[in-house]
């Protein structure tokens, strides 16, 4: 747990790219086989606002609404990870990936409760957990996770985190995301326009069933 | 709701604690080897419930054939890992007191494996609220958690063990009476602790700053909570109040009681399990 990866991967998302037609979620179904009801990648759509009327019967709003697109954050500090009682749920020490051996897993669903983010889901076929795994496979075979490359808005990107945060900055607090300080994400948001800090209780997920 | 065999496991485990702390605290403070025989024999009473509540929680793995691998988890000191570890322990404890009386072996060492047993049965309680005091669930995250699983194996284990007192009344005479009392005072302690312990608690949970209001994340919440609420204090309450006024051999009422709070305490845990709600 403790011990630094060599490298630590990590995802970029531009929620003011973004629109929410959630290709990256499908492709990632696609790629990756996965049955009804298991999302490795999810799309929140944060909304809020509310409309005035004046005197004069016209009305005013400040409705809003972005999206963010979130898999699994591969953080410094997985609390998957730490809650884990196997092990099957571990960082990868060569590109700070975490992902779940389907061997080991018993299927106790600790992980899910732990995880802020809503990474690890249950399958109920194969009965033990799962979750993104960045894809390793395609990226050591050079190419991108099959979100990023399905993106038709070119609002994610991957690689290494310092790299994505020496290009796209620091970012990673944004609603309805938690405080990044509770597991240290490998993640760089770029902020829509109407984006609210995390912990903002003017907006809400809206999109509830999907996510 | 996947959770309910955990509701099963914690709710049964922390009862089969109290139940073991309140029986052996009697063991511990009795001379008479006659009495001690009768109380040694409604210790098995703590093995069943342990063990139902185990089988509850595998029942509640996906790979229940693995259990085996929590131990690997050991290393990087998982909550639950240490948890497991632990049921299994104060199960082995328990277990080996009640093998050692029952062939009579080592009989200077017995106390010393029950106190060892009491002990683990007190981090089994801790081990339990640890595994769900995680700071990612802020409506775990607190002392309340680890409050209500003490409460737990005191409201359920005091009045069980008064019942399996008063089913050897016959045996035990004028000590089973004197005990009763005893309880009740206890009992009468723990019933406030919980009347006071448990509005502040949802009083707290209504003041949190989250996205959703905890207290009404489901539709059927609020008569879940005003159900185990009145349970518990009915059910407590009238064994407290028939025992402290005399009234110390009515099985059935002890039976009563007993029944009426393990509902309340199931009632709490599924709007306990029902909080871990998604921050995001």
């Amino acid at each position: 747990m403790a011990q630094r990866a060599e490298k630590q991967l990590g995802f970029f998302v531009d929620t003011a790219k973004c629109t929410g037609c959630k290709t990256c979620q499908l492709s990632c179904k696609d790629e990756n086989d996965l049955k009804v009801g298991v999302n490795w990648r999810r799309v929140y759509e944060y909304a809020g606002g509310s409309w005035v009327q004046h005197q004069d019967g016209t009305f005013d709003q400040n409705v809003f609404t972005y999206y963010t697109s979130i898999s699994c954050n591969h953080c410094a500090k997985p609390a998957c990870a730490q809650a884990c009682p196997t092990g099957a749920m571990h960082k990868r020490a060569n590109d700070g990936l975490v992902v779940v051996n389907q061997d080991v897993c018993i299927g106790c669903r600790y992980c899910e409760m732990a995880c802020p983010y809503g990474a690890p889901q249950f399958d109920a076929q194969k009965k033990v957990m799962t979750k993104c795994d960045g894809c390793y496979d395609r990226v050591e075979a050079g190419k991108m996770p099959i979100c990023i490359d399905s993106c038709p808005l070119r609002a994610l990107d991957f690689g290494p985190i310092e790299e994505l945060r020496a290009r796209y900055g620091t970012e990673a607090d944004i609603a309805p995301l938690p405080d990044s300080s509770l597991t240290g994400p490998s993640l760089v948001l770029k902020a829509n326009r109407n984006a609210k800090p995390s912990g903002d209780r003017t907006g809400q997920i809206i999109n509830t069933r999907e996510v | 709701m996947h959770e309910l065999s955990l509701v099963f496991f914690t709710v049964l485990a922390q009862s089969a604690v109290g139940l073991f702390l309140v029986l052996a605290c009697l063991l511990m403070f009795n001379k008479d080897s006659r009495r001690q025989q009768v109380l040694n024999r409604l210790l098995p009473a703590v093995i069943i419930l342990l063990g139902i509540s185990a089988v509850a929680a595998v029942t509640h793995l996906g790979q229940p054939l693995r259990a085996v691998n929590v131990i690997f988890g050991l290393e990087h000191l998982s909550p639950l890992s240490i948890e497991i570890i632990t049921t299994s322990l104060f199960g082995g404890a328990a277990f080996t007191y009640l093998l050692m009386v029952h062939f009579g072996l080592l009989k200077p060492l017995q106390k010393l494996v029950l106190a060892g047993a009491m002990a683990l049965g007190l981090a089994l309680l801790w081990a339990i609220a640890n595994v769900y005091t995680l700071d990612t669930v802020p409506t775990w995250n607190s002392g309340w958690t680890t409050f209500q699983f003490v409460m737990t194996a005191f409201v359920v284990g005091i009045p069980a063990a008064a019942l399996l007192l008063r089913m050897q009344a016959g045996n035990l005479g004028v000590f089973q009476k004197n005990a009763d009392r005893a309880l009740a005072t206890v009992g009468f302690i723990a019933l406030g602790l919980v009347m006071v312990g448990y509005p502040l608690y949802l009083f707290w949970l209504g003041q949190m700053d989250l996205a959703l209001n905890p207290l009404a994340l489901l539709d059927y919440h609020g008569g879940l909570v005003l159900a185990r609420l009145a349970l518990l204090y009915a059910g407590l309450g009238i064994w407290v109040i028939g025992a402290t006024r005399g009234n110390n051999t009515a099985t059935g009422l002890a039976a009563v009681s007993t029944v009426m709070v393990l509902i309340a305490e199931l009632c709490g845990r599924i709007f306990f399990y029902d909080l871990q709600m998604p921050i995001m």
